[in-house]
């Protein structure tokens, strides 16, 4: 049986060091491996092939910043598609604010024409496309100096172990310097950084799990 | 990123402080069918109830949990429970998806509002697995957790492989003791708190082997 991991403590994040587990994950024994990866229902969904977060409804004014799109395909361990699956994302805005009751940053105003976040399914082929502004970096711990480097949350349901995860920009030196980043093992760092395209951004997502991710209509 | 034939697995991080509420609030996400419909899920309704809390045994609010299940009849919602394994044939209950999520409020508190699942049996060999929800625990400053929240009054749970390979205290930490000053709306309430880290650490799971 594979050692079971332990989890990291993200280095100056004391919420990560009062909550992470001291102790080793443990193993799940193989009779107990029975819970085929979680359906979560599906939203009302296909909409359209692009979700748009960069203007909070048709005919409403674009947001302040910079409208990128970011694109990828969702492939599990075997480089199957994961179609059907559910994508949340979520980012701050161009000030670098979220649009949260708890970001209450005083340096960083609210723009009334962004939400920034949205959910899509993945197409059969396990593409996902989306339309957003380009978060700016914010200061996480004034104390400290930690500023969190641009990066969009995701949050893939549906395909194997659940996958929370954040997408960081091409070339951004706060990259390196950001404890939430640098606590990812080196070699597994650029698969969590974009790539530029003339196509715009593009990060493709490879799922854990040996699951069969069903299709829409299974 | 795939150039290689071994793929890199794409890295986990923190869910942050800042998850959207529309992604817990109003959504359809429940376990139990919508308020107000007239659909019921077969079973024992039923209410986990409990607190996260953290190494200073503090409640910590803005933790997302997610709930997975099987239905009354002990069938998984999914492909690839198909029961072609199982004695008899557990019917799937259109009424249930056996999939919640909820949010934790200011004391670190959460309350699951669903039907005690049934059990069933193992993947492999001959033990029954005791009704069970699997709980996926994401916050601020952590990635994913897994454990799972058996009930206390199962006559099934000491054979559950996955109890069973768990020495005491930890095993007594997955069991939700009844608790009955929190029965509500017609259903039984269990109680099970979450501890994240320190000396009655919930033991946690390593789901990426499954």
């Amino acid at each position: 049986m594979t050692p079971t991991r332990t989890l990291d403590v993200v280095t100056q994040d004391r919420e990560s060091e009062a909550r992470t587990p001291a102790k080793p994950l443990r193993a799940i024994p193989p009779a107990a491996r029975d819970g085929y990866a979680a359906q979560p229902p599906r939203p009302e969904w296909p909409g359209p092939a692009l979700l748009d977060l960069s203007r909070i409804a048709p005919g409403r004014p674009t947001a302040q910043g910079e409208v990128i799109e970011v694109s990828g395909r969702i492939v599990d361990g075997d480089g199957r598609p994961v179609g059907g699956a559910v994508v949340e994302i979520w980012n701050c805005n161009a000030a670098g604010r979220y649009a949260h009751v708890d970001d209450a940053n005083p340096d960083a105003p609210l723009d009334p024409d962004f939400h920034g976040f949205g959910r899509l399914m993945t197409d059969a082929d396990g593409r996902y496309r989306l339309r957003t502004i380009r978060p700016a970096a914010y200061l996480a711990r004034a104390d400290i100096g930690w500023w969190r480097p641009p990066h969009i949350h995701f949050s893939i349901l549906g395909g194997g172990p659940r996958l929370v995860t954040q997408m960081y920009f091409p070339g951004d030196p706060l990259n390196a310097q950001d404890p939430i980043h640098m606590v990812i093992p080196p070699d597994q760092r650029p698969a969590a950084i974009a790539e530029a395209t003339a196509d715009g951004l593009v990060w493709d997502i490879v799922m854990r799990g040996r699951h069969r991710t069903p299709f829409e209509g299974d | 990123m795939t150039a290689s034939n071994k793929p890199t697995f794409t890295p986990e991080a923190t869910i942050g402080p800042f998850f959207p509420f529309r992604f817990t609030d109003g959504s359809q996400w429940q376990a139990l069918p919508a308020p107000g419909t007239g659909h019921r899920a077969d079973g024992v309704p039923v209410a986990l109830t409990g607190r996260i809390l953290d190494c200073q045994g503090a409640g910590i609010r803005n933790m997302i949990v997610e709930s997975w299940q099987a239905n009354a009849h002990g069938r998984y919602r999914h492909p690839d429970d198909d029961h072609s394994d199982h004695q008899g044939d557990a019917p799937l209950d259109p009424a249930f998806d056996g999939f919640a999520r909820v949010r934790t409020d200011a004391d670190g508190g959460f309350r699951i509002a669903t039907i005690k699942p049934g059990a069933h049996p193992a993947v492999s060999g001959n033990a029954m697995r005791a009704p069970h929800l699997r709980l996926t625990i994401f916050g601020s400053g952590i990635d994913r957790l897994v454990t799972f929240a058996y009930f206390d009054d199962e006559p099934a749970n000491p054979a559950d492989p996955l109890l069973a390979s768990l020495e005491e205290p930890d095993r007594g930490r997955l069991v939700a003791r009844r608790s009955p000053a929190e029965d509500a709306d017609g259903s039984t309430a269990y109680r099970l708190d979450i501890v994240l880290r320190g000396d009655a650490e919930t033991p946690f799971f390593d789901d990426w082997q499954e």
